[in-house]
């Protein structure tokens, strides 16, 4: 399941995945797992890019009453 | 002054723990897998195939293979803190060093992959022919050779996913 969300947040921050996994200290394979919904990332993780893409985690990581996290 | 050490400390992040966690465990039961089959050959079938410390040693190479090709190809083999270049020219100068030593000493025949093992059974003596312990360079030169291969196709593989990313963004 595709977190669209967090790329759109991504996209309107103007930065990559490399700039984003080096402000939250991960690499850039994880936030790729994270966006491409391979990995489940802890709720430390999530509130750290929360932080730097400046949103909460209800808008990023809340699932929506059919279970998807993507803006389809 | 601070003299700590922990700034050389691998740092790796918590999908890259859990993978290598797992990889571990894979690594685990290789071993686990080749001392069990090692032992069936030896004793149902009647057989050797290594000395003692040869065999040992292929089983560990094994096991530490099946870690480093799990954690390279999720991304979790080199640290945050490592520079993948210099990871790779280490390790190739690592693999030929070993394989270089390996092939000088069997080229000047100072050493031979294979030696004769005498067993007494039932009074009896039997040879076989066995692999060496002098086979420990070229398997440690084979295993270092082989996460750089892991490492060389997985950044292909990657390569190939960012530009089919690169195109669908487009």
């Amino acid at each position: 399941m595709k977190n669209l969300k967090m790329k759109a947040a991504r996209a309107g921050k103007d930065m990559s995945q490399q700039e984003l996994a080096e402000a939250v200290g991960v690499s850039r394979q994880t936030i790729n797992s994270i966006e491409k919904g391979d990995y489940n990332p802890t709720i430390k993780l999530c509130r750290d890019i929360c932080r730097v893409l400046g949103t909460t985690l209800d808008e990023l990581f809340w699932e929506e009453e059919n279970g998807r996290t993507d803006d389809e | 002054m601070d003299l700590s050490f922990h700034n050389n400390k691998k740092k790796f992040d918590e999908r890259q723990q859990l993978i290598r966690g797992k990889a571990y465990k894979y690594g685990f039961f290789t071993l686990m897998l080749f001392l069990i089959i090692k032992f069936v050959i030896e004793k149902v079938f009647d057989t050797m195939l290594f000395s003692s410390f040869a065999g040992n040693w292929i089983g560990i190479c094994l096991s530490i293979a099946v870690f480093a090709i799990v954690c390279v190809w999720n991304d979790a083999y080199i640290s945050l803190n490592e520079n993948m270049k210099g990871v790779i020219i280490l390790f190739i100068g690592v693999a030929l060093l070993n394989i270089g030593i390996s092939f000088l000493n069997l080229y000047n025949g100072h050493v031979s992959f294979l030696e004769t093992m005498q067993v007494v059974k039932n009074g009896e003596i039997f040879d076989y022919s066995v692999i060496s312990v002098e086979c420990v360079n070229l398997t440690c030169g084979i295993l270092f050779l082989v996460i750089c291969i892991a490492i060389a196709l997985k950044s292909i593989v990657d390569r190939k996913e960012e530009d089919f990313e690169d195109d669908d963004a487009e």
